[in-house]
């Protein structure tokens, strides 16, 4: 008996040291957790309105942003928060057991790439309008002597400008992850937006991405600049919480930018 | 400060004392215990082994720490030196660091303790839980964290038959739930300085009713089965101390195993291959997730060496039986992806035991 005793345990330990990961299936081949990204796209016609809630999910139903892009576009679909998280698993997941230079240098087909290419322009034109109304919105709490420095955030966005920049082309999965994680902060930099905008009107209202651009349509600066000091701590995490993700992914693929430096002028 | 962490400890060396179920000896089991017909696990696995001893008291205490590997990787002394310095600023950090080799809410630290006695197939169990949460990731990763408790009253009774043996328990409970909304780590580290808890934090409370129903089955041979129905109730609702509501699930599930178990002299050995929540299979993966078997081999009456797999991720553990006192170690994987497989991360645990039986 003892002797069966020392088998059951010389078997158990050669089963666990010829492990290359704990997932018994997924040693056995059976199964694989990296699934193929779905590759949802959006179409944008030219002169319509395209309603930014579909990039940032929340205030659903309360305030409606529309923005016109100047072109025609087929852009990709923004990740689910859930999606996001499970970008930066499988990430964390091939770092950890191998497979990750291989995944990234996976080629996108011919339509991805010309969706990939679609959607970093039109990532580029909103991060522009955005960065210059947030900037606009941080000179405001300068004046109010708030700890936010308006370069600081300039670095902030042509950061994400440079992530996506075209000369980094749109070929690889590597690529698409630096565009999704750019929606993901675009709809973050939404969504300070919202927070400043929330309180202003008392019913649910529509307005068009040119009375915020523009400045002077209704957000009146007494009001803005209530707002944003009743807001300024909920603003700033929304765009920690967002940055942080591609700081994760950061981590492990050495080729992106690393923003931590960046957010740790920010708090 | 000190003040106030030694408060915390002598809390919880009150506290452990007077509540807490053995579950990790089954984790490092692969869970599969259902068949054991082992008191032991009457409240946590299944209540018709309320009847297998005519008196037990047992007294568990354990503390888990999860992801092990990848905060040892993480220069793990290092930052646990910056947490406890009590300087705001290397406290952030050291936290920060730590926390960077998560991805996806899972559980940071958790302890069990319980308190539970059985005479003639009654049996009273007093349990709690508490539990620090992250949502990993980096510089804006959160923390939260969550008490439960649960108090249970079950009844068992035999029904003998010539060849075969019936065991059927049932285990009313009532569970208290208490958590806080996640909160970024300065909150953390502030709360951790001076015990004061920000007004941005909400406290969530629930409490609800369930019931399980087990049923075990030996047959000739060493050989047996088992039918446990759990979590018989709805889900619940916790309320938020600022006006919100959370829904928070309480999955009905039917678990079913067959198990062997032999002795020759000092040596035993059982087996275990089950299905959980079988109700709850659509598909291949939720299979792969069901499916878990175990085996604990006695070497002695002092020793036993437990294995398992569990959801297709593996366990061990190392059992030691000395008089009233038992003492376990489990090294053990659990999933925490998004999407099955993704996030397998690695848990050591050790627990101490007073049990009478």
């Amino acid at each position: 008996m003892i002797k069966i005793g020392k088998i059951i345990c010389i078997i158990l330990s050669s089963i666990l040291l010829s492990c290359s990961q704990p997932n018994i299936y997924s040693n056995l081949g059976l199964y694989d957790p990296i699934k193929e990204r779905a590759f949802e796209t959006v179409k944008l016609e030219e002169n319509r309105a395209f309603n930014l809630l579909s990039i940032s999910p929340s205030y659903s139903g309360r305030i409606n942003l529309k923005y016109t892009p100047g072109a025609d576009y087929e852009i990709l679909k923004q990740l689910k928060k859930n999606d996001v998280t499970a970008l930066i698993q499988t990430v964390s997941y091939l770092s950890r057991f191998g497979g990750l230079e291989e995944y990234l240098a996976t080629p996108l087909t011919a339509n991805q790439k010309t969706v990939c290419r679609e959607t970093k322009a039109f990532a580029t034109e909103i991060i522009e309008e955005v960065k210059s109304c947030i900037i606009d919105v941080i000179k405001e709490i300068e004046e109010y002597n708030q700890s936010i420095d308006s370069l600081v955030v300039t670095d902030f966005f042509d950061g994400l400008i440079e992530l996506i920049s075209p000369d980094k082309g749109c070929d690889t999965i590597e690529d698409y992850i630096a565009i999704q994680l750019t929606l993901d902060i675009i709809a973050s930099s939404i969504d300070m937006l919202y927070t400043i905008l929330i309180d202003l009107p008392t019913e649910a209202t529509t307005y068009a991405w040119e009375e915020l651009t523009e400045g002077d349509g209704f957000l009146s600066r007494a009001d803005t600049i209530t707002s944003i000091r009743e807001n300024a701590l909920t603003i700033v995490s929304i765009l920690l919480n967002s940055a942080s993700e591609i700081d994760l992914i950061g981590g492990n693929i050495p080729s992106f930018i690393n923003l931590e430096t960046i957010i740790g002028k920010l708090i | 400060m000190r003040k106030s962490v030694l408060s915390i400890c002598v809390l919880l060396f009150l506290i452990m004392p007077l509540n807490a179920t053995s579950s990790l000896s089954a984790l490092s089991r692969g869970d599969a215990v259902l068949t054991s017909n082992e008191v032991n696990y009457a409240f946590s696995h299944n209540p018709a082994f309320l009847t297998s001893k005519n008196f037990s008291f047992l007294l568990p205490v354990n503390a888990q720490i999860y992801n092990i590997s990848g905060l040892i990787s993480n220069d793990l002394i290092a930052n646990i030196t910056a947490i406890s310095s009590m300087d705001e600023e290397s406290m952030v950090n050291g936290l920060l660091s730590l926390l960077r080799e998560f991805s996806g809410t899972m559980p940071l630290l958790s302890m069990d303790e319980s308190l539970s006695f059985t005479v003639k197939g009654f049996g009273l169990n007093l349990a709690l839980r508490e539990e620090v949460i992250t949502t990993g990731g980096s510089v804006a990763t959160t923390l939260s964290a969550c008490i439960e408790g649960e108090l249970s009253a079950g009844f068992g009774f035999d029904i003998p038959l010539d060849e075969y043996h019936i065991s059927l328990g049932m285990t009313p409970k009532l569970l208290y739930r208490v958590y806080t909304s996640p909160v970024g780590i300065e909150t953390a580290v502030d709360f951790m300085l001076d015990s004061s808890l920000s007004e941005a934090v909400t406290v969530y409370e629930a409490l609800a009713l369930s019931m399980d129903i087990g049923a075990y089955v030996s047959f000739p041979l060493g050989f047996s089965s088992a039918l446990v129905l759990r979590n018989i109730g709805s889900d619940y609702e916790a309320a938020g101390t600022d006006g919100s509501v959370e829904e928070l699930e309480n999955p009905f599930a039917i678990d079913t195993a067959i198990g062997w178990s032999g002795k020759w002299s000092f040596i035993s050995l059982q087996l275990e291959l089950g299905l959980r929540g079988w109700n709850n299979i659509r598909d291949t993966i939720d299979l792969m997730r069901s499916f878990n078997a175990g085996m604990s081999l006695g070497l002695t009456d002092f020793v036993s060496i437990n294995a398992g797999i569990s959801g297709g991720y593996p366990s061990l553990g190392l059992e030691l039986d000395i008089f009233c006192i038992d003492l376990i170690i489990a090294y053990y994987w659990q999933d925490y992806g998004i999407n099955y497989g993704l996030n397998p991360r690695d848990i050591i645990a050790l627990e101490v035991a007073i049990a009478f039986d």
